[in-house]
């Protein structure tokens, strides 16, 4: 490894390094004489002094309903994380996994929130419960499953519907869902 | 993940309970016993409950009164979410009721007998030639405690359907289509749910004063009976029969074909396949590639003089298949 390569390796280290105390710090994990030294360099570093101010728009936003609308500030918290780096524990990484993890759940709670939370509470009856889940997982619900067939027919490509289309509505209502089906249907 | 947990947390919060004296040693049933009673009990019992219904990316939340008696007897779903639409339900007809367009929907196609939720629409016979039935635990769902069952496909290329049946009272509390991952791509689930609930003889009648000096609009079909004949390669659909068609007459400007719309419904006990055939003038409503809605797939296609769009709840690869094998003319 050449001496520019090291260097730049070294500065990269050193970023992801600050990075894991800023975490840290927000998460009150650091002594109060490492918030101090902490706080000096934030606030004398440019990037680390945003990160720090988006991290704190992050919780607020989880903290804040009326603030989980998409807005201009929603979409800049959007762009925001986009862009950042998400902070995988590695096995020379000091940090806790448990914080890590609850970190990772934030930047993704945060932003489908900021975006719209009505994609949580759809997210969120899919849930898998009760016993069938390990016959499931082995393929057991499709006939002579096997993991590559049933990948391969999940992987049938299709566009989701133009429901703003009148006419298709009306064919749509006619068919009806398990809401409700307008005919009745009986196989004789 | 925990944040998904909260949530279903919050959804599944059901209120107290006082089940209906229907028993049965649920574990001892034949397969076709559990659909009979399902069935049976979706037809007969009286209850009122909050619902979800998901489908692809779309939640819906509704209010559901189902009322059985010797006097009554209907159901009425209020939309909790967006628009105030009521849908009512009665022997006669279906009427849905849409204030924003000061609007009432009419349709008196056929009797409906399909209760909610409608997924079991077929004869217990019907549904286990085309499904196996595998009977799974035991679990607290909308605070009851209920059975688990998986209607696994006997044919290639269907969802499968998970659900779960109150113990006491036979209801099915929540049921779901399956992607081959094992994923929900469709559900509707009871949040709140009590039975025999105590209510006004108005209970199942439109909330809206005004309701009845709204426009009503006519979305009934006839019943054709023989039944004429689709076209289509049947071990493409293998297991589906047709089993309807209705019709809307012509107006006159219809280019040739006999009917304004005509719909074939093929089913396999448990999903429904539609075939609507259409003037070509009256195209535009999807173009011929496939398209999905959580379970729900479909396609257009311009067969000689007609637009065919086929829509049903099976992969879209088994609809596209479907579709292209259909065969139209005006004069067979």
């Amino acid at each position: 490894m050449d001496e520019q390569k090291l260097g730049q390796s070294q500065r990269a280290a050193t970023a992801q390094g600050d990075s894991e105390q800023l975490s840290a710090w927000i998460d009150n994990e650091l002594t109060p004489d490492q918030g101090s030294r902490l706080a000096q360099t934030v606030m004398s570093a440019q990037p680390l002094r945003r990160q720090w101010e988006e991290w704190h728009l992050i919780g607020d936003v989880m903290r804040s309903a009326p603030l989980a609308k998409p807005t201009q500030l929603g979409q800049r918290i959007s762009a925001a994380l986009s862009t950042e780096p998400i902070h995988l524990p590695t096995a020379q990484s000091r940090a806790p996994r448990r914080a890590i993890r609850q970190r990772q759940w934030i930047y993704g709670g945060a932003a489908a929130a900021a975006i719209a939370f009505v994609a949580l509470v759809t997210l969120a009856p899919q849930m898998q419960d009760g016993s069938l889940n390990s016959f499931l997982a082995m393929g057991g619900s499709a006939p002579g499953a096997s993991s590559q067939n049933v990948a391969q027919r999940a992987a049938e490509p299709a566009m989701p519907v133009p429901v703003q289309d009148a006419r298709l509505r009306e064919l749509m209502d006619a068919h009806g869902s398990m809401s409700i089906r307008p005919v009745s249907v009986e196989v004789r | 993940m925990r944040l998904r947990a909260l949530v279903f947390v919050a959804v599944v919060i059901g209120a107290g309970v006082s089940a209906p004296a229907i028993t049965a040693q649920t574990t001892e049933l034949k397969p076709e016993q559990v659909i009979d009673r399902l069935q049976s009990a979706a037809q007969r019992l009286s209850f009122s409950g909050t619902f979800v219904h998901q489908q692809g990316p779309v939640l819906q939340t509704s209010r559901i009164l189902q009322l059985r008696d010797a006097q009554r007897s209907g159901v009425k779903v209020q939309a909790l979410e967006g628009s105030r639409h009521e849908i009512i339900r009665t022997a006669q007809e279906i009427r849905v009721y849409m204030p924003e367009h000061r609007m009432v929907k009419r349709d008196r196609t056929d009797l409906a007998r399909s209760a909610f939720p409608a997924i079991f629409v077929g004869t217990a016979d019907g549904i286990l030639r085309n499904y196996e039935l595998v009977r799974g635990g035991s679990i607290r769902m909308a605070d009851l405690e209920a059975d688990e069952y998986l209607l696994k496909p006997r044919h290639d290329l269907r969802w499968p359907v998970r659900f779960w049946v109150d113990q006491q009272s036979g209801l099915v509390l929540k049921c779901q289509r399956l992607d081959f991952d094992g994923h929900a791509i469709e559900q509707a689930a009871f949040t709140e749910l009590r039975f025999d609930p105590k209510v006004r003889a108005s209970a199942l009648r439109p909330s809206f004063q005004s309701a009845k000096d709204w426009t009503v609009h006519d979305a009934s079909m006839s019943r054709l009976q023989p039944m004429p004949a689709l076209r289509y390669k049947p071990e493409v659909v293998k297991g589906f029969e047709l089993i309807g068609v209705y019709q809307q007459p012509a107006t006159g400007s219809e280019g040739g074909l006999p009917f304004a719309v005509r719909r074939y419904v093929l089913s396999d006990g448990i999903a429904t396949l539609s075939v609507f055939v259409q003037p070509r003038q009256a195209n535009g409503a999807v173009a011929e590639r496939v398209y999905r809605r959580g379970a729900l797939s479909m396609i257009s296609r311009e067969v000689q003089e007609a637009w065919v769009t086929v829509m049903g709840e099976v992969p879209p690869e088994t609809l596209r298949q479907f579709a292209q094998s259909i065969e139209w003319k005006v004069s067979p």
